[in-house]
């Protein structure tokens, strides 16, 4: 999953980043509001974590405009608590809203749920055929037995169980799982796919050639 | 003292109404009182007038002290024997002397009958009667004409019988006359009765009901009202020293002038109580948009303090009073929102080091982390506390400065090498942002808190080097002018725009709302400089220029 931070603390900034790094996200961030801008119109994210406060363009023109195309889950997290401003964040087009300090496991719990609802899964869990991904947790098991993933393979497990049923490209798998910090070779997300073989089936996922892949197809 | 407004309006409405009515029942009785006196008095006049024509014509044996001896060797009445004059005569009751001097036993019958109407004998000389109401002479039953000089000289006796005067009706004459019968002619609406003394005090005659005179003394004046009890008199001076003296019981009058007070005073109630009642509506009418204006003022409390009174629909006086209270609650309202605007703001200053702080503590406790971790960790987890805490200083300053509660500890100080240090504290800040600072003018020795304007200098300087262009300058000038220490702190940054620079004093107001956090202030600094300035006594004022830099200008009174 690719999640785009605007935030122009510094600090703040790379406490967020580093603990969705840890959490097996991969993560852009922008320190101020055009910068925040360009990069959530060029890049397809699974969601966005917004400031509010931010140098050359606050945060919320900054939805207004990334709203005009896109459908990109945007939680905001600012320090402005009053009421008024909760209510305009989400009407001009926010998913959440988290007020300033927060929790960073509830700010992971709510953006797991952003990109969930945005996939059109209720649930934080998912079963296909014996396998069953644990999203709260993000563990797979198979057939009652916990299997092992790297936070990347748990990532495009993840990713391609979300939409389940729909062929994801190459491309789409590039950039949801890889921040725009990794130098990713092309042939990596291969070597990714092959090894979630070994350990889930080898019929999990299945490939259609020069197009992606896809799950319980 | 009354408090209630009502109660002060019913007061006074009560006094002046009281007031009001005393007067014109005062004048009423007092005119009813002078007519009824003038009545009386023009027929004691009258009465009085007669007595003396007929004295005026008398012989003057009949005025001098002593009758001859005979039939008149005494006087009527009780007065004092002749020879003895001088003392006060005195009388028996009036009813004692009815038998006594009026019918005495030996005394003889009078020759001529003496009842109203008698004619008098004609003055001497003919024309001219002294008497000026009396009826006009007539024959006596005899048929003989009126005594008098040309006719056969009365005795005196007669004379005596003649010095009378007719009565009126008696008090008892409620009921109304005949009606086959003309009322009887009465010359005097109520009895009169009169006495007269001679010059040396005895008695002359008395009315049978003539009251004694207590004091009789000799009056000076032709004419002399008196009142004794219930009596009015009438003191004439009389033909060779003689007193007449006619009174008249005036009891009835005081009675009328009674039932007349006592009419007021029933009137005078009824008016005071119907008045006092109308005032009390009137005052309960009067201020009841006061108390419209206190409900609802009880009703507006500090969060709905956007409430206003409708002026529109009051009188002129309440208006003023209403629109008094609105701009009242227009300050109070901008007060409050300032506050809570500050407020909010410096939680909201607040909660970003706060959220700095709890996220890198969460984020090193999430997993075993290796030491450096750690340390990264804990350095930004003070970094952010270091923050608070400045933020908090900042804003324990501005609180003491809002309260007044800001202590200066003054002392002499050169403001020149107040600025030069604090050009030197900010020259490692300059040389990073490549900003040049430069000092001048003279020095001007001030007493000031070294401390407090020092950190207002730090704050000026730190911004015209924290907001310039690299290569720039900041210029610190000191000058002293006619008793006025002025500090100008010019940069030569990108300027601020004219709609900011009302602002830029408050609390919290950013030109640019995000850029002041990456160089790290609170925005407060601006509004603590100005409030240590003002705390000097002095102000600050601000003129830029987009483009070009700003310039603040510090003038300190001596």
């Amino acid at each position: 999953m690719r999640v785009l931070v605007v935030e122009d603390e510094p600090d703040l900034r790379r406490a967020v980043v580093q603990s969705l790094l840890e959490s097996g996200y991969a993560v852009d961030d922008a320190a101020n509001g055009p910068d925040g801008l360009f990069k959530a119109t060029t890049w397809d994210y699974d969601a966005i974590i917004l400031d509010l406060m931010l140098p050359g363009l606050s945060g919320f023109d900054l939805l207004q405009q990334l709203r005009r195309d896109r459908k990109t889950p945007v939680l905001i997290l600012s320090a402005r608590d009053g009421v008024d401003d909760r209510i305009k964040g989400l009407d001009i087009g926010a998913d959440d809203y988290l007020v300033k300090p927060f929790s960073i496991r509830e700010l992971h719990a709510r953006l797991r749920a952003l990109i969930r609802r945005a996939a059109g899964q209720a649930q934080s869990t998912i079963e296909i055929g014996g396998i069953v991904i644990n999203l709260v947790n993000q563990t797979v098991s198979r057939d009652g037995q916990p299997v092992q993933l790297t936070a990347r393979e748990y990532s495009l497990v993840e990713l391609l169980a979300l939409h389940r049923g729909k062929l994801i490209s190459r491309t789409l798998i590039y950039d949801h799982i890889f921040g725009e910090d990794d130098s990713s070779l092309s042939n990596l997300v291969d070597v990714h796919v092959s090894n979630i073989r070994k350990k889930l089936g080898a019929d999990f996922i299945q490939t259609r050639r020069g197009q992606g892949y896809i799950v319980d197809g | 003292m009354v408090k209630s407004l009502r109660w002060k309006l019913q007061l006074w409405h009560a006094v002046i109404l009281v007031l009001a009515i005393l007067g014109f029942s005062g004048v009423l009785y007092l005119q009813f009182h002078r007519s009824l006196l003038r009545e009386v008095d023009a027929e004691l006049l009258a009465g009085a007038r007669a007595l003396e024509g007929t004295l005026k014509l008398a012989p003057r044996f009949v005025l001098e002290s002593g009758f001859p001896e005979g039939p008149l060797d005494r006087p009527l009445g009780r007065g004092p024997v002749p020879g003895r004059g001088g003392g006060p005569p005195e009388f028996r009751p009036p009813g004692e002397r009815n038998s006594a001097g009026r019918n005495p036993p030996d005394r003889p019958p009078p020759p001529i009958e003496n009842e109203f109407g008698r004619p008098l004998p004609p003055p001497p000389d003919g024309p001219g009667r002294p008497r000026a109401e009396g009826p006009p002479p007539q024959e006596d039953r005899a048929g003989r004409p009126p005594g008098g000089p040309r006719g056969r000289p009365m005795s005196p006796e007669q004379w005596m019988e003649l010095l009378t005067l007719p009565q009126g009706p008696p008090l008892n004459t409620n009921e109304p006359p005949p009606p086959d019968q003309p009322p009887p002619r009465a010359p005097f609406s109520r009895p009169v009765y009169y006495s007269i003394y001679a010059a040396n005090g005895s008695l002359i005659k008395a009315s049978s009901d003539a009251v004694p005179s207590v004091s009789f003394s000799p009056t000076r004046r032709p004419l002399e009202y008196r009142n004794r009890d219930f009596r009015r008199e009438l003191l004439l001076a009389g033909p060779e020293k003689s007193v007449v003296i006619v009174g008249q019981d005036v009891r009835p009058q005081f009675h009328q002038l009674q039932w007349l007070a006592t009419q007021l005073l029933a009137i005078g109630l009824t008016v005071l109580a119907i008045g006092l009642l109308g005032g009390w509506w009137l005052a309960g009418r009067a201020i009841r948009p006061i108390e419209q204006i206190s409900q609802k003022a009880k009703g507006i409390e500090a969060s709905k303090l956007s409430e206003r009174f409708n002026v529109e629909a009051t009188d002129a006086e309440l208006r003023e009073l209403g629109e008094v209270l609105n701009s009242m609650l227009g300050r109070l309202e901008a007060g409050f929102d300032q506050q809570s605007r500050f407020t909010s703001d410096a939680s909201h200053e607040l909660r970003t080091p706060l959220a700095v702080l709890l996220s890198h503590a969460e984020l090193a406790l999430s997993r075993q982390r290796s030491p450096a971790e750690y340390q990264a960790a804990l350095q930004t987890i003070q970094r952010s506390g270091q923050r608070m805490k400045e933020l908090v200083e900042d804003l324990l300053v501005l609180a003491r400065a809002n309260s007044g509660r800001l202590e200066l500890r003054k002392e002499p100080t050169d403001l020149k090498r107040l600025a030069e240090e604090a050009a030197q504290l900010l020259k490692p800040l300059a040389d990073a942002e490549g900003v040049r600072l430069e000092v001048s003018g003279s020095h001007v020795e001030q007493s000031v808190d070294p401390a407090r304007l020092s950190q207002a200098l730090v704050n000026l300087v730190g911004n015209g080097i924290k907001y310039n262009r690299p290569g720039g300058t900041v210029s610190v000038e000191v000058s002293s002018d006619s008793g006025i220490a002025t500090i100008r702190i010019k940069d030569t940054g990108e300027g601020i725009p004219a709609e900011s620079l009302p602002h830029l004093f408050e609390p919290f107001y950013r030109v640019d709302a995000a850029r002041s956090r990456e160089t790290g202030g609170s925005g407060l600094g601006l509004a603590i400089t100005r409030r240590l300035v003002n705390a000097h006594g002095g102000e600050i004022a601000v003129t830029s220029e987009v483009g070009a830099g700003s310039c603040f200008e510090i003038r300190l009174p001596i």
